[in-house]
């Protein structure tokens, strides 16, 4: 495998963020609910990631280590606005179901983490691939996580009906608690899959 | 990273003013879509709130500047829209407006001409949590208000009674069940819902 796509891979599956390094729990806990709005989230940090692994990565010479956290910041929340307002003029119902969701994509230690732990780092090309695969990573794992909720917990699936018609649905599941059990199961079953030989 | 000449307080300075620079042109850049968008959506839902249905966005515009009757307070803030169906009251919508657990809650609310029965209402803008307090938005909990009528029929206009309460716990018809997982945001909709109702009865009291 070249090592371009080992970056861009093993953020998605060997060291996935959530997974491996339990990060972004709190989004992935509450906006699972739909597997739409799963799917928006997953972008949203996905660019949000790449272009701060991009833009980091491109300060590096320049920047001094003793201002690096206040660069790395103001990079991170320039592109999650962006990305908010954009949802917010093109696609304005999307933004409302995600309500205050994006804009906390500032505080995702995902993007902090892989600026701090390869941006700063490593070139520009290798940077944008972390960062995607980052996004990435996280993407794939929300889906799961809201395939499950939104099919079990409100019997739809990108809201059309899955659930026959009279099955009360697992409101549970829909409750923050239950994303936090289904997490703490995906979890579990993945480090065991990841285990053997 | 590497050392260099240029002093830290420069180069954050620099990366401060182009990042404002950036968002202060998207800000303005996308100021008129978001409005539009913001407009738009109030637009839809009052045509909702009428029962037109299938309009583009243009014409659902355009039913509203011809058939819905705006009336201002004295501040000039819209009090209420009176729907004209046919020259004669269709129905009467109040805007809505309350704190919710994160923050403030917008909506309106669709009442009988004779201003006795609930028709409907819709909540245009909060920031409660997805999947919990947000889904004072969603179709199955709103509908639940549908046709109920707040006035008794001794026609006193007896001080309101009409609750949205924990789930499950509703008796009697003026009793709406709540969600469960967003008791806050179901207390402050409660206040705003009695607010509005408490107004429409004295609209009621002051006659046509």
């Amino acid at each position: 495998m070249s090592r371009h796509l080992a970056t861009l891979v093993t953020p998605i599956w060997k060291e996935n963020p959530i997974f491996f390094h339990v990060l972004g729990i709190c989004s992935a806990l509450a906006v699972t609910t739909r597997v739409s709005n799963a799917l928006v989230m997953g972008a949203a940090v996905t660019c949000t990631a790449a272009a701060t692994g991009v833009f980091v990565s491109l300060l590096r010479p320049v920047v001094h280590r003793s201002v690096r956290l206040v660069v790395e910041m103001l990079v991170i929340a320039t592109f999650v606005i962006l990305f908010d307002l954009m949802l917010k003029a093109f696609w304005y119902d999307m933004s409302r179901q995600l309500g205050p969701y994006v804009g906390l994509i500032v505080t995702n230690c995902i993007l902090l983490g892989r600026a701090e732990a390869f941006a700063l780092k490593n070139p520009v090309f290798p940077s944008l691939l972390d960062g995607l695969g980052s996004g990435l990573g996280y993407t794939w794992v929300l889906l799961v996580v809201a395939v499950f909720r939104e099919s079990l917990g409100a019997g739809t699936l990108l809201g059309f009906r899955v659930l026959p018609e009279g099955a009360a649905p697992a409101q549970a599941l829909f409750l923050p608690p239950g994303a936090f059990f289904l997490m703490g199961l995906l979890v579990w079953g993945l480090h065991a899959v990841r285990r053997r030989p | 990273m590497r050392e260099t000449r240029v002093p830290p307080a420069v180069i954050v300075g620099a990366v401060v003013l182009a990042c404002g620079a950036l968002l202060l042109g998207a800000q303005l850049g996308f100021a008129e879509r978001v409005a539009r968008n913001v407009r738009l959506a109030q637009v839809r839902l009052l045509v909702e709130l009428v029962g037109v249905t299938g309009l583009s966005d243009a014409e659902m515009e355009r039913f509203v500047a011809d058939n819905l009757r705006e009336e201002k307070d004295d501040d000039g803030r819209v009090r209420r829209w009176v729907y004209l169906r046919e020259s004669t009251v269709g129905a009467v919508l109040y805007p809505m407006e309350g704190r919710g657990l994160w923050g403030p809650i917008h909506g309106v609310l669709a009442v009988s001409p004779e201003l006795d029965t609930v028709l409907g209402l819709r909540i245009s803008r909060h920031e409660e949590t997805p999947g919990l307090g947000a889904e004072i938005e969603a179709a199955w909990f709103l509908r639940r208000f549908e046709g109920l009528r707040f006035v008794s029929d001794d026609e006193t206009c007896s001080p309101l009674e009409l609750h949205v309460v924990k789930a499950g716990t509703a008796q009697g018809p003026l009793q709406v069940d709540g969600i469960s997982g967003a008791t806050e945001t179901i207390r402050g909709f409660d206040a705003m819902l009695g607010k509005t109702l408490h107004e429409v009865l004295r609209d009621r009291r002051a006659g046509p």
